[in-house]
């Protein structure tokens, strides 16, 4: 969870005080966003009625989801991979950590609970605790805060590198959509309300994507926006739009959302979940790069 | 390599490479060995316990199987002994796969000397 710093820039070893107060934020940031998941019992439940595979597969998604936020996130695109590499496998790890232990302090781990069950909540759990913890180390700390000219230039710079801002946007959605997705609910809303309202729902999905990303200036967003043209803003809208839609499918689909169920079911559910993923995609992208 | 590490960095990223390398190896093994085969699920009778003016019996059930079970209806009645037999029944919510859950049933009377019968009636999968 090493702060970015140029790859040619000289190293020094920092201070173990210093290091302490950087996994404070970790560990904080990791609550801050996954304490809901924490607390709510379907996802306890996905642990271990999903296969081992889907598991599996679940830890390597979150490595691969902090890879493209430590390569991207804020300032660090001068960072080198190494760094990238190690930093998301020590968050992947604090993840797992923390999640064992809130588990543990809970009740949802205790003597009788098999080793299947236990590793399957765990690491359901620490997907977003490890997300959570990357964010915090980096976001929390308050040292991008203040103004600066240099770093609002390379803000810019970093609005016109489309990957980058497209990866930050899957982090932001997946990071708000997995707080979401899990609960009954969405399946309930989805089931109960008619087409119209659920096209209501896109369009104001839609809206607000635009508006927290053009419009608000919410935490002063032309710095990680392209605006130039107007057609920016329609395709900057619509690709957020696309890639809140996305990561809500993949989210629902590991949670088991789509078993069994026709495929107008599936589709409202991604659409009923797409108005948290596209605030992930918009606020939460704008939050994480800040 | 990265050499600014203090020895606090560095016993984080060590405990986390063991704890990653460990799920990873471990999840890899079950992904690998565990099939798609329907709950299996036996139910087990403990000793009957009196209290409070009945007799109180634990139940454990345990899922041999590769899927979670849902809704798992055990029924409890003791075997033999006067009719008609006095029946009781619990609901388990999850019973996951190579795992146990436990439950209690309470009679009036006490369990008859051949013991109490316990069976799962049926469950749903995820």
């Amino acid at each position: 969870m090493a702060e970015a710093r140029p790859s040619d820039a000289p190293r020094r070893r920092r201070p173990v005080q210093e290091s302490l107060r950087e996994y404070g934020r970790g560990i904080a940031g990791g609550l801050l966003f996954s304490l809901p998941l924490l607390y709510t019992m379907e996802v306890w439940w996905a642990g271990f009625t999903s296969h081992p595979a889907n598991v599996l597969g679940y830890l390597l998604g979150t490595y691969v989801l902090l890879l493209g936020y430590n390569r991207y996130g804020g300032f660090r695109r001068d960072v080198c991979w190494f760094d990238v590499f190690t930093d998301s496998l020590e968050e992947l790890g604090v993840g797992l950590l923390v999640s064992v232990v809130v588990l543990v302090l809970i009740g949802r781990i205790t003597r009788g609970t098999s080793l299947p069950e236990a590793v399957g909540m765990a690491v359901v759990e620490a997907g977003t605790v490890a997300i959570g913890v990357s964010v915090g180390t980096a976001q929390l700390g308050g040292q991008h805060r203040e103004e600066a000219t240099e770093e609002d230039r390379k803000r810019l710079e970093s609005a016109d590198h489309v990957p980058g801002q497209l990866v930050i946007a899957f982090c932001g959605a997946v990071l708000f959509a997995a707080n979401v997705a899990p609960t009954e609910e969405v399946v309930m809303i989805a089931v109960e309300t008619s087409p119209w309202r659920l096209l209501g729902l896109a369009v104001l999905s839609l809206l607000l994507g635009g508006l927290i990303l053009f419009q608000s200036d919410f935490t002063r967003a032309k710095r990680f926006t392209r605006r130039r043209l107007r057609r920016d803003v329609l395709a900057g809208t619509v690709i957020t739009y696309a890639i809140a839609l996305v990561s809500s499918a993949l989210v629902l689909w590991f949670f088991g959302r789509f078993d069994g169920n026709g495929p107008s079911v599936c589709v409202a559910q991604v659409v009923v979940l797409g108005l948290a993923s596209t605030l992930g995609a918009s606020a939460g992208r704008l939050l994480i790069q800040s | 390599m990265r050499m600014s590490w203090n020895w606090l960095e560095g016993v984080v990223f060590t405990a986390s490479c063991v704890l990653v390398a460990l799920v990873l190896g471990y999840l890899a093994v079950e992904a690998w060995t565990t099939g798609h085969g329907p709950p299996d699920l036996t139910v087990q009778v403990g000793t009957p316990v009196h209290g409070g003016g009945e007799w109180r019996v634990p139940i454990t059930v345990t899922n041999h199987g590769d899927t979670a079970a849902e809704e798992v209806h055990v029924r409890v009645s003791p075997r033999g002994g006067r009719t008609p037999r006095e029946e009781t029944e619990f609901v388990l919510a999850y019973v996951p796969r190579h795992s146990k859950r436990e439950g209690w049933v309470s009679f009036r009377e006490a369990p008859s000397p051949e013991g109490v019968e316990a069976r799962a009636m049926g469950f749903a999968t995820p």
